[in-house]
């Protein structure tokens, strides 16, 4: 008799608890709202992929949104997609987002603002742009960077070398380039290195070459090679080492691979300033999560990291830690 | 306290086992029907998720010429087309959005509606000069180059999406078919186990039983009855039952080698009495033989008998020395045994002195085999039957009358038979007779003389002897007794006083 009266205890305590544990869960539930859509573009024709940094921040961004379903992200590899084609590919898809790199030009300005009008926030990651009307700016601060490679230019060779610049393209609208470019000429200005020849080389990495030749011909007494993206860089490494002019001249430029790595490991590379894509992309997805639980947010925070200066010496511990 | 034994019966255990195989089936098959229901349903979706990706890329193409066609010529059945191209797409993508669950297709859906839109405000504008037709077709084609850039993605992701789907199939369907064996596996030995434990514990008890009982058969009724028998089931309840019959038959065994014990003390009490009292007669006889003293009563007849002689009384001198000579036997050989020609000389005297008391009026006569003469027999057993043929048959008559006493063998006895053609017994009289007879319980203070004459003749010849009594009244009563021939020694046996 006893023995059967607990048992009837016994199921009225699991009922209770079943009860109680149902009505918290349903109680804490939270009402299921559609997931914030976000659409980020890259290019999937780059011609050194593995530096392709908006491919770089798309995945950290996807990795880090993992088991966060209010927030759904589209991730688009596209040939050649421009400001607009991007903008307008975002508008038809009637995203809440775009995450995109920026280019500081009338039409992109103009599609930006499309953006605006359509109620997509703009979420910049390579290169920042106030004008664009942006809800937040998460990724590198190119200015600082450009100073950054002065700075370490000026500890590695002083004032009085002679330096050339190197650039796809002197006068880009590429906001990232552009940036470090301004940044570090505000620099050097200011430290007293005197920038002596300025070399527009090119995103195709043979062109690039050959005006890095051309260069060294033209400016044999050349010292520092400073170069404002990875295509140029590596065309320098390359040209230098062909040359046998690895101590020589320094090169200095940005992003790393594999490639750049063996080019800092043989010492055709001096310095390469890494960007911190993980770390981007990380923001980014808590950036959006937010923005998930709060939609009716107007502006995010800008959130700026540094580049982190790679030598051949910062390898070793790497390959070390390889083996 | 102690845990009732819960009764189950072979049939509830059977059938509790019984539910829990067929749940267990029930489950199995439930599992597989539920896993294969998934497999299909995946399958099925893949291969929606192709149909529609297909119509949806078919249908743009096919929308896109209808659209343009009709933004050239506005024409219902243009109009119509545009519809249902655009109808088929705006579905398809729809479907695909629900079906691959990835945010680029609900990235397609849009599209898909936004070019759906643009074409619809070209439908709607249906009347306009081709020049603004065309302009708004255009429009379109703009959304519609936006999907095609994209659809490489798209295409892409339907592929890849397949083959994930076909690489999760594939793996379900070897779960599944683990899941199976591992059942079968299971279930096999779930029944294997049942039966073994199940069919030990019922033969184990049986075969005891059956051991046991197989003991009993044999004689062997000392096995043990065990002390407590657990009643789980029909094999409890008949071993149960088994034991307790067990325990009846010992207890009954027990009973009757205890009524068997006070019988034989019962019997030997009423030897004993029965010793007693046959001493205690014989030493009332020895009194009484004291008392009489034959020897002084014998030479006072004798003495008698010469007077008698010296006057010339030799009738009288015979009948003192014949009714000497039979008082002599009587009181000498009185329970002693003798040999059958001493009781037969014995009678003869009797007969002698009856002669001379009834003269011619009865006729004596005695018969016998010389064969007979040395055979052994109690003393005084003749005389007395033929007096009571002489006292009941006889001397009621007025006149006349024999007794006529005879002797012979027959095979390994003697047959000694006494016929008188006196008066003789009513059938009534004869029964009363038989019955008081054959009546063990019967007081010999009653006064029948055959009987003790039977009894100390039982009690010689060990219960082997046989009798008979027949009566005509007034032509003759035959009384016969057939006693074993049992040949005599030299002196014969005495009486030990």
């Amino acid at each position: 008799m006893g023995r059967r009266f607990s048992m009837r205890k016994t199921g009225a305590l699991i009922l209770a608890v079943l009860f109680i544990f149902s009505g918290c869960s349903a109680g804490t539930e939270e009402t299921p709202k559609e997931p914030l859509r976000a659409a980020i573009f890259y290019r999937s024709d780059i011609w050194v992929q593995d530096i392709n940094i908006m491919r770089q921040i798309a995945d950290s961004i996807e990795k880090n949104l993992t088991g966060h379903y209010e927030v759904a992200l589209s991730k688009y590899g596209t040939e050649g997609l421009s400001v607009t084609d991007a903008v307008n590919t975002a508008i038809d898809m009637q995203t809440d987002v775009l995450i995109f790199y920026s280019i500081n030009s009338e039409t992109a300005l103009e599609s930006y603002r499309g953006l605006k009008n359509k109620g997509i926030q703009l979420l910049l990651v390579d290169g920042d742009l106030e004008e664009s009307g942006r809800f937040a700016y998460i990724g590198t601060d190119n200015y600082t960077s450009g100073q950054q490679a002065n700075d370490a230019i000026v500890d590695t060779m002083g004032t009085e070398c002679c330096v050339a610049v190197l650039s796809p393209a002197l006068e880009t609208t590429l906001c990232s380039v552009n940036a470090r470019l301004k940044g570090f000429e505000a620099a050097a200005e200011a430290s007293g290195l005197i920038i002596d020849a300025y070399c527009e080389t090119s995103y195709d990495s043979l062109t690039a070459i050959e005006r890095v030749k051309k260069l060294l011909d033209t400016h044999p007494d050349v010292e520092v090679l400073y170069c404002t993206e990875a295509v140029s860089g590596q065309a320098a490494a390359d040209v230098v080492h062909a040359r046998g002019l690895d101590d020589e001249i320094m090169v200095i430029t940005y992003d790393i691979n594999e490639s750049m790595k063996d080019d800092l490991s043989s010492g055709a590379l001096d310095l390469t300033l890494a960007q911190n894509t993980e770390e981007i992309g990380k923001a980014c997805a808590e950036a959006l999560i937010r923005l998930a639980h709060d939609r009716s947010a107007e502006k995010g925070d800008d959130v700026y990291f540094d580049c982190t200066l790679v030598a051949s010496e910062d390898l070793k511990g790497e390959e070390t830690n390889e083996r | 306290m102690k845990d009732k034994i819960k009764y189950r019966s072979i049939k509830q255990k059977m059938f509790w086992f019984s539910t829990l195989l067929i749940c267990l089936i029930v489950v199995f098959f439930l599992l597989i029907w539920g896993g294969n229901h998934y497999l299909f349903q995946q399958q099925d979706r893949l291969l929606k998720v192709q149909q529609h990706f297909s119509t949806l890329v078919y249908g743009l193409g096919e929308a896109d010429s209808a659209l343009y066609s009709f933004a050239q010529k506005s024409t219902d059945e243009l109009k119509y087309k545009c519809r249902a191209s655009l109808d088929s797409v705006t579905e398809a993508s729809r479907q695909l959005s629900e079906l691959v669950h990835k945010p680029i297709f609900v990235d397609l859906n849009y599209m898909v509606q936004t070019y759906t839109n643009a074409a619809d405000q070209l439908l709607s504008a249906r009347g306009l000069e081709t020049g603004r037709m065309l302009s708004m077709y255009h429009a379109c084609t703009e959304h519609l180059q936006i999907i095609e850039s994209l659809m490489h993605e798209y295409n892409y992701e339907v592929d890849n999406d397949r083959f994930e789907r076909e690489q999760q199939l594939v793996q379900l369907q070897e779960i599944i078919n683990e899941i199976m064996v591992g059942a079968c596996i299971a279930l096999l030995g779930v029944c294997a186990l049942f039966f073994l434990s199940f069919s030990r514990h019922i033969t184990k008890r049986i075969v005891l039983l059956t051991g046991q009982a197989e003991k009993i058969s044999q004689g062997e009724w000392n096995t043990a009855v065990p002390g407590q028998i657990e009643v789980r089931d029909e094999v409890g309840v008949l071993a149960k039952a088994f034991y307790h019959m067990l325990e009846v038959i010992h207890q009954q065994i027990e009973q009757l080698k205890r009524q068997e014990a006070m019988e034989r003390h019962l019997k030997e009490a009423e030897v004993a009495a029965a010793n007693m009292k046959t001493r205690m007669e014989h030493a009332q006889l020895c009194i009484l033989q004291s008392r009489v003293n034959p020897h002084f009563l014998f030479n006072t007849l004798n003495v008698i008998a010469g007077q008698a002689a010296e006057e010339a009384a030799f009738t009288t001198m015979d009948m003192l020395l014949e009714t000497a000579d039979y008082l002599r036997y009587s009181l000498n050989k009185l329970d002693k045994i003798v040999t059958l020609k001493e009781e037969l000389q014995n009678v003869e005297d009797y007969f002698q002195i009856q002669r001379r008391r009834f003269r011619e009026r009865i006729q004596f006569s005695i018969e016998y085999e010389e064969t007979v003469s040395h055979l052994k027999i109690p003393s005084m057993v003749l005389q007395p039957l033929c007096e009571n043929a002489l006292i009941h048959g006889i001397m009621p008559m007025k006149s006349g009358g024999s007794i006529c006493l005879r002797t012979k063998m027959c095979g390994q006895q003697v047959q000694i038979t006494v016929v008188d053609n006196g008066a003789g017994f009513s059938p009534e009289r004869l029964s009363e007779i038989l019955e008081r007879l054959n009546n063990k319980d019967y007081d010999d203070a009653q006064g029948i003389g055959l009987y003790n004459i039977l009894q100390r003749l039982r009690a010689y010849f060990n219960e082997n002897v046989e009798y008979s009594i027949t009566s005509t009244p007034g032509i003759e009563t035959n009384v016969s007794l057939c006693i074993p021939a049992v040949m005599s020694t030299e002196k014969g046996e005495e009486c030990d006083d």
